[in-house]
């Protein structure tokens, strides 16, 4: 039995229709992402020393491109499992779309730190020789963990989705069709199965929101837990959370502005859900000044020998550019924009939002680089600089391209709005009014044959 | 047990540094070369770092001879993922270099910055490849991994089977590392710190002896004697 | 050998790091795997006319 969406027709029509469009869209993301790859291999044959790193600065751009990553995953952690857990409804129509950038981000985190390590061929050693002392350890087994919870938790919020297409949807192809058959595993849509189903993504929420926390904390203490300047500061936890939450919804706004856009989904993502956000991301912006105020006016006040070369390093010296840069792009005018031009107006939204996660890249780059330019011995003699050469740039240019394209196939293959999460009658409703009209069984049965499909002009490719 | 350690007396060190191109010598380390210098990856096990204070005609010079200070509490193997880097009973702090994965969270973990990675398998310019040290436990490392001054364990040993062969047992003075060898000014000292009768011993509570970054607690193993 | 032994030991040896990973791995997978079967036989023991015509 399925819940009665009026707009599922508006929310299935991606799935039943692939055109040429698609077609040369991930032709040309796939042609990117095989760019980054040959670049991989080429980095792989010749070493590390393909990329612009170097002693002191031995982390640049892979480090930085995993921790944001990593970071836009907390997006869809955080609309689908916190915000549940909160009793926030009207989440429901973002949620899917949110979690498909958790799942498709978390990957290119990993391959991240794989293209930085100078013996890839030797990952294995990580579980052979594990020394749960270091934080990569810990790393290890809370992104493992994420990206494995990530998954189930998505699948099994698609469940009714899926068993829907295959009731409904008999004009794809046959392959197409068979999956959606196995992948529906055993799903009926019976009350007891919905019953269950809602029970174990409560409990699934509850557990993401402590991996959320969890997870982006153990990948700041990879620096937190070394003595580096900069580094070794206790608000480096909560710090790296809330940035990667702020990156993670802009993300999201960006995302569902573009889907919104693309498959015509007005109806089922109006115009407040995206004022929601706004109230939401501007919380998060004034919380992130916070955490920079705390930070950088703890250290100067301080004025330690080591923690102000650093700091005057990006207050004006090699890295102010840049730092600046990101305090414009993440705080100053994404509020100004938020707060005067955000309401009611998608187009601002976008763009701030774009804006911001421009700036928190750069502000994980600023995290990681200057601390190691300015290690404690070699203040004085001016050392560390750092050039990312065109490996770097074109290989996480291909992370982006490889997500894009991960998602936009995701889309056309499964409906991007859960419409069982959106309907406007749920199945236990539906059996109720059943009952009450006194009928023996519910309209509508997932396996009558005898209910045409919904046309649909145009045929499926 | 030798907990072995080293002193270096700045007074009798000009900075001519024998001791960095001796390490080489013997460690084969790669030649960078001079772009790849420029970028900062030069590989030099030890190194002199110049510290210069003030401005001409009133300068201080400080000239510090740096290997790995094979610390009794070090940051490095605290992070290492693989334990591909650990402390020895002997207090030397060593790298398995099959075992390393090239995370490079060690290197950025050292106070002190005496870690190196071999960005590229290594190269030499032709002469040199001519005098390379044929002692496996020196061998050249792959592209990939860390490395770092081990304070020429590879002598260790084999000053450990020389003793065997010769049947006598192994005393601390047995072996020194190639720069402590090769120093023109005899600045250099190596021995047992934990042998109240040894020369770096006597050294290391001199009042001119101290250590780089003590406030780290790292409990560096390589003592400095002041100037003057 | 004392807890504290026990610990310094864990820490130090190369191994066990791995071996929490796989069992933190193997143990969600048998979870999620044993609550995906349990919401599917949600419908099992209903009344008829609850499940599908």
């Amino acid at each position: 039995m399925h819940p009665y969406n009026p707009n599922e027709d508006l929310i299935l029509k991606p799935v039943r229709k692939v055109g040429m469009a698609d077609k040369f869209l991930w032709a040309v993301l796939g042609g990117i992402l095989l760019l980054g790859i040959g670049l991989y291999i080429r980095q792989m044959v010749m070493g590390l020393g393909v990329t612009g790193l170097n002693r002191p600065v031995y982390w640049g751009v892979y480090i930085t491109d995993f921790v944001f990553f990593i970071g836009l995953a907390h997006s869809g952690t955080f609309i689908s499992a916190i915000l549940r857990v909160a009793g926030q409804s009207w989440r429901a129509p973002l949620t899917r779309a949110a979690e498909a950038v958790t799942l498709f981000s978390l990957p290119f985190g990993v391959l991240a730190i794989i293209t930085d390590m100078g013996r890839p061929d030797r990952v294995l050693n990580l579980l052979f020789y594990g020394r749960y002392q270091s934080a990569l350890l810990w790393d290890v087994t809370a992104v493992g963990l994420y990206l494995l919870s990530s998954i189930v938790f998505m699948y099994l919020s698609l469940l009714p989705d899926i068993a829907l297409m295959r009731d409904k949807l008999t004009d794809l192809p046959r392959w197409q069709h068979r999956m959606y058959e196995i992948l529906a595993i055993g799903w009926q849509g019976s009350l007891a199965q919905f019953h269950r189903l809602e029970k174990t993504l409560d409990g699934m929420a509850i557990f993401m929101t402590m991996l959320v926390v969890t997870v982006h904390t153990v990948v700041s203490w990879v620096f937190g837990m070394s003595l580096q300047p900069g580094w070794h500061t206790a608000l480096i936890g909560p710090f790296f959370l809330l940035g990667a939450i702020l990156s993670g919804t802009c993300a999201v706004v960006i995302v569902l502005a573009l889907l919104r856009k693309v498959y015509n989904l007005e109806k089922v993502l109006p115009l407040r859900l995206f004022n929601s956000l706004r109230k939401l991301l501007i919380t998060f912006t004034l919380g992130w000044i916070y955490m920079i105020i705390a930070e950088y006016l703890t250290g100067a006040y301080g004025n330690t020998t080591e923690e102000m070369h650093v700091i005057n390093s990006k207050f004006y010296g090699d890295f102010a550019t840049l730092f600046w840069g990101m305090i414009l792009l993440v705080f100053v005018v994404p509020l100004v924009i938020f707060l005067l031009k955000g309401k009611d107006n998608i187009g601002w939204m976008v763009f701030a939002s774009i804006l911001v996660n421009i700036g928190m890249w750069i502000e994980r780059f600023i995290v990681i680089v200057p601390t190691e330019a300015f290690p404690r011995l070699l203040q004085h003699l001016g050392e560390g600089s750092y050039l990312p050469t065109y490996s770097e740039v074109i290989i996480t240019i291909s992370y982006f391209a490889g997500m894009a394209l991960l998602y936009a196939i995701f889309t056309r293959l499964f409906p991007i709005i859960p419409i069982w999460e959106t309907a406007e009658k749920t199945v236990e409703q539906m059996a109720a009014e059943a009952e009450a009209a006194g009928l023996a069984a519910p309209q509508a049965a997932p396996t009558d044959k005898s209910v045409p499909p919904v046309a649909v002009p145009g045929a499926a490719d | 047990m030798p907990r072995w350690g080293m002193v270096i007396d700045l007074d009798k060190c000009f900075a001519c540094q024998s001791c960095t191109a001796a390490c080489r010598m013997e460690n084969n380390t790669a030649v960078a070369g001079p772009d790849q210098a420029e970028m900062g990856r030069a590989v030099l096990w030890n190194e002199v770092l110049p510290f210069l204070e003030g401005e001409y005609p009133n300068v201080t010079a400080t000239l510090l001879p740096r290997p790995c200070q094979h610390c009794d509490n070090p940051p490095c193997i605290k992070v290492c993922p693989v334990k591909a880097t650990f402390l020895d009973e002997e207090g030397i702090v060593e790298v398995d270099y099959q075992r390393c994965i090239g995370c490079r969270m060690c290197t950025v973990a050292c106070p002190y910055e005496i870690r190196y990675f071999n960005w590229y398998a290594p190269t030499w310019p032709e002469p040199l490849t001519a005098h390379l040290n044929p002692d496996p436990e020196t061998a050249p490392r792959p592209a990939g991994v860390v490395e770092k001054c081990s304070f020429c364990i590879q002598r260790r040993r084999k000053a450990e089977q020389q003793a065997l062969v010769e049947g006598r047992p192994f005393t601390a003075t047995d072996y020194i590392p190639a720069c402590v060898q090769t120093c023109t000014g005899h600045a250099r000292y190596f021995g047992d710190l934990d042998d109240p009768n040894s020369l770096v011993s006597k050294l290391a509570h001199s009042p001119r002896a101290m250590r780089l970054l003590e406030e780290l607690g790292t409990e560096p193993k390589v003592y400095y004697l002041k100037q003057g | 050998m004392s807890l504290t032994e026990l610990w310094v030991a864990f820490y130090n040896t190369a191994g066990p790091g791995g071996v929490v990973i796989v069992i933190v791995l193997v143990t969600a997978c048998l979870i999620y795997w044993r609550v995906t079967n349990w919401i599917i036989n949600g419908g099992k023991h209903d009344r008829p006319h609850d499940t599908h015509a």
